[in-house]
C-alpha cells in the first residue's frame, strides 16, 4: 500500500500533456467553466491511487474477508490518447473500469474527470459527468437490449440526458450510424438482425451518442473474428482522430494493445506492475510479468516469437494473496526479499515505470 | 498410413430441397503423430466439422461423406456399437468453453472415471487411481484435493485440464482439440499449448487443432487447413502458408492482424462478413468481399486446385497474380 503513496505525484510530473487541436476539442466541450483547466492540459482523466476493496462474506457468523481488486492505481489520460489496460482476468481491469465510469464508488483514492473532482461533485455534476465518460462492452450479444430497434437504443442517451425533440434525436442517430458504417435502413432493425461486427458498432455508436470526452472500451474486440477486429479497431481510431475522444482500452491482447495504444498500463492483482508509453514497453519490458505476458502471445513470425516463459501457477485469489511482491510465487527471478516486500513503482527513466525490486539487475 | 481420412465431408441443415451447407465438401487427412491446424471465422464450419467426426451431429442436420476412415476402417459403414466404441477412446475430443462443457452436478473423480468405466471399466478404487494418474499426467497441482472438487470450485485453467484429462483417458490416437484456448488467459494459454504438445508427443497422437488464432497455428501445427463458410479454401503447409498464402482469403486474414500493422496508421481490413444461410453467392464464396475478383469468379465456384499438401480454392491464386501488388 505504501506504493500509492509515492508515486502519483511523480508519475503526473512525469507526463508532458500532449498538444491538444482546439478547434476538436471545441466541438466537443458543452460549455463549463469547471472543464477549463483541464481543457489547456489536455488532461480528461487523472486517477491518484485508486483503491477498490470489496468485502466478501465468508459464511455465516465469520467475519467479511477484503477482497482488493483495486490497490492504489494511479494515471493520466488525455484528450485525443489511448491508455491501455492489460492483465489477466481477475487483475481489476474491470474493476478500474468500474470505477472510471462512475457506476462504483472508489473505497479510497481521487478521480478527476476533465478536471472535476467526483467525489466531492454535487448529484447535478455527476449527472454531466457520466456524460463525458461511456462504455463499449466486450460482448455485443449481451450489452444490447434484443427489444429495442438500434434508432430507439441510439437515441436513449440523448431522451435521457438533453431537451432535443424526437426529430432532431433522429437525425443525431442517423448521422451517427453513418458515421460508424452502418446503412440508414438499419435504424429499424433489432439488435438480432445485426453480426457481431456491427452490433459493436452499434454499441460504439451509442457510447458516442453524447459526444463523450473518455470512452471506456472493455476488451471491445475480443468477441470478433479477426477480418471484423480489424474493421473495428480501425473505426475506433478513425473516430478518436474525428473527435479527439479519449480511449481507456482494457484488453489482454497485446497485439492489438501494441496497434491502438499511445501508454501501456500492466496489471498484476489490483496494482500497476509497469506503466510505460507503447513502445517503449514492447520494445524494453521491464517487469517479468510484462515479459512473459509478451512471451506468451502466440506470434506468426518467427522473428517476432520470444522464447517462451511458460509462467507456472495462475493468478492468486485477490482475498489472500501473497506476501511481499503478488506476483513472486511465479516470477522466474524471484528472490528471498521479493516474498518480504512490496516493490514500488519507481520510474526507470523514459516514462516508464516498474515495479520490481529486481529491475536493475534483470534489465 | 493416415490415421483419419475424410473425403467430401457435408454436413446440411434445413429443407432437403434447399439445405443450407455448414460444412460443404471438406477433405481432409491426419497421420499419426500430427498436428493440424483448422482455422476460420465463426461460422466458417471448424466445430461442426469436428463434431460431424465425432458423430455429435444430431438430426436434423445430415452428415454425408464419399469416405470417413479412421485408422483404416470405415467409420460410415461401422456398426453403430462399435462406432460408439471408438469414439472417446480412440477419437477424443476437447471443447471450447471448459466452464460450460463440465457437468456443475458431479464431481472431477465422477466425471473422468465415467469415460473409463465405460470403454475400460474396472473397480472403484482401481478408477479413482487412474483418475488421479491423469490429473498429474496434465499437471494439476495437488491433484488428490481436487478429485473431489466440483467444477465450480476450479478457474478456467483447471477446468481445461481437466477436460484435456478425460480427453486423453482412454489413450486416444486421435485428440480434436476445439479452440482448446481461446477461453483462457495469454500466461494459461501459453501453460495449455505446451500441456497439449507435450502430450500429443509423448502419447504420438494426432491432434487436429481448431482455432481462429493464426499465431497459435503458426507455433504448434505442421499442416494448416483455412476455412471459410463451410469450405476449405486453402491446405498448406507451416510455415509455408504465412509465407506465401495462394488464396486471396488467407492472406487478407493474415493482413488483418494487428502484428502485421505495427506502425501503420490503419490495420489492413477485409470489406463485409462472412456470407450467411441466405446470402451465399453463386460463384466464389469470397467474390463479393475479395479485392482481386474477376467475371468468372462471380459466375463459378473454384475447384480446390493444386499440388497434394498445397491447394487454394481459387482460380487466380496468389502466386498467379502476375502484376498485382501482394498486400502486406
Amino acid at each position: 500500500m505504501s506504493e500509492s503513496n509515492t508515486t502519483p505525484a511523480s508519475v503526473r510530473t512525469d507526463r508532458a500533456p500532449a498538444p491538444v487541436r482546439p478547434e476538436l476539442v471545441e466541438g466537443l466541450v458543452q460549455a463549463d467553466a469547471s472543464t477549463g483547466s483541464a481543457r489547456t492540459e489536455g488532461v480528461v482523466l487523472d486517477a491518484q491511487s485508486l483503491t477498490k476493496h470489496y468485502p466478501v462474506s465468508q459464511g455465516f457468523m465469520k467475519p467479511k474477508a477484503l477482497a482488493r481488486a483495486l490497490d492504489g492505481v494511479s494515471f493520466m489520460l488525455q484528450a485525443g490518447k489511448t491508455l491501455a489496460v492489460v492483465g489477466e482476468s481477475g487483475c481489476g481491469k474491470s474493476t478500474l473500469a468500474r470505477q472510471i465510469t462512475m457506476i462504483e464508488t472508489p473505497t479510497s483514492g481521487h478521480l478527476h474527470l476533465t478536471g472535476v473532482d467526483v467525489a466531492h461533485a454535487d448529484a447535478a455534476t455527476k449527472k454531466r459527468l457520466r456524460q463525458e465518460v461511456q462504455m463499449v462492452f466486450q460482448n455485443p450479444f449481451g450489452s444490447l437490449n434484443p427489444r429495442k430497434k438500434i434508432g430507439q437504443a441510439l437515441e436513449e442517451p440523448l431522451v435521457i440526458n438533453t431537451t432535443l425533440s424526437k426529430a432532431d434525436r433522429e437525425d443525431k442517430s442517423r448521422a451517427m450510424m453513418a458515421r460508424v458504417g452502418l446503412r440508414p435502413e438499419h435504424h429499424q432493425r433489432y439488435p438480432h438482425m445485426f453480426s457481431g461486427g456491427q452490433r459493436q458498432r452499434v454499441a460504439i455508436a451509442r457510447a458516442l451518442m453524447l459526444q463523450p470526452k473518455i470512452v471506456v472500451a472493455d476488451e471491445p474486440v475480443s468477441a470478433l473474428d479477426v477480418s471484423i477486429q480489424a474493421q473495428v479497431l480501425n473505426l475506433l481510431m478513425d473516430l478518436q482522430e474525428e473527435t479527439q475522444v479519449a480511449y481507456v482500452f482494457i484488453s489482454h491482447n497485446l497485439a492489438v494493445v501494441e496497434l491502438i495504444a499511445d501508454e501501456v498500463l500492466v496489471m498484476y492483482l489490483g496494482k500497476v506492475v509497469e506503466s510505460a508509453p507503447k513502445r517503449q514497453l514492447f520494445i524494453a519490458p521491464r517487469h517479468p510479468y510484462t515479459r512473459a505476458l509478451l512471451a506468451s502471445t502466440p506470434r506468426i513470425d518467427k522473428a517476432a516469437r520470444q522464447t517462451r516463459l511458460v509462467l507456472s501457477g495462475e493468478l492468486p485469489s485477490p482475498l489472500n494473496p501473497p506476501s511481499g511482491c503478488a506476483f513472486h510465487k511465479r516470477c522466474p527471478h524471484a528472490v528471498a526479499h521479493c516474498s518480504v516486500e512490496v516493490p514500488l513503482l519507481e520510474d526507470v527513466g523514459g516514462g516508464q515505470w516498474v515495479a520490481c525490486h529486481r529491475k536493475h539487475e534483470i534489465a | 498410413m493416415a490415421l483419419l481420412e475424410v473425403e467430401n465431408l457435408s454436413v446440411e441443415f434445413g429443407a432437403e430441397a434447399a439445405p443450407f451447407k455448414a460444412v460443404d465438401g471438406v477433405s481432409l487427412r491426419i497421420d499419426a503423430g500430427e498436428v493440424v491446424g483448422v482455422v476460420g471465422e465463426s461460422g466458417s464450419g471448424k466445430s461442426v466439422t469436428a463434431l460431424a467426426l465425432m458423430g455429435l451431429v444430431e438430426a436434423p442436420g445430415r452428415v454425408k461423406a464419399q469416405r470417413l476412415s479412421f485408422d483404416g476402417r470405415d467409420v460410415l459403414t461401422m456398426p453403430e456399437r462399435e462406432r460408439r466404441a471408438m469414439l472417446g477412446s480412440d477419437i477424443a475430443m476437447i471443447f471450447q468453453d471448459p466452464m460450460t462443457s463440465l457437468n456443475p452436478c458431479f464431481t472431477v473423480d465422477y466425471q473422468l472415471t465415467e469415460t473409463l468405466r465405460i470403454h475400460e471399466g474396472g473397480s472403484r478404487r482401481a478408477l479413482r487411481a487412474r483418475a488421479l494418474e491423469l490429473l498429474r499426467a496434465v499437471e494439476i497441482p495437488d491433484a488428490e484435493r481436487r478429485l473431489d472438487a466440483f467444477p465450480h470450485q476450479l478457474s478456467g485453467g483447471m477446468c481445461q485440464r481437466v477436460m484435456v484429462a478425460m480427453a486423453i483417458a482412454c489413450n486416444p490416437r486421435l485428440l480434436i482439440a476445439d479452440e482448446p484456448t481461446t477461453a483462457l488467459d495469454v500466461t494459461i494459454q501459453a501453460q495449455m499449448l505446451a500441456l497439449l504438445l507435450k502430450l500429443q508427443r509423448e502419447r504420438g497422437m494426432g491432434l487436429m487443432l481448431i482455432t481462429h488464432d493464426l499465431g497459435v497455428v503458426a507455433e504448434v501445427a505442421q499442416r494448416v487447413l483455412v476455412m471459410y463458410a463451410g469450405q476449405v479454401v486453402e491446405t498448406a503447409h507451416v510455415p509455408d502458408i504465412f509465407i506465401a498464402p495462394r488464396h486471396p482469403y488467407t492472406e487478407a486474414l493474415l493482413s488483418a492482424l494487428p502484428e502485421h500493422n505495427i506502425g501503420k496508421r490503419r490495420l489492413h481490413s477485409m470489406p463485409g462478413v462472412v456470407p450467411g444461410a441466405y446470402d451465399r453467392p453463386r460463384g466464389c464464396l469470397l467474390s463479393p468481399r475479395c479485392p482481386y475478383v474477376q467475371d468468372k469468379c462471380r459466375a463459378e465456384r473454384p475447384g480446390l486446385y493444386g499440388l497434394e499438401g498445397a491447394k487454394a480454392r481459387c482460380f487466380f491464386p496468389l502466386d498467379q497474380h502476375a502484376g498485382v501488388e501482394v498486400l502486406a
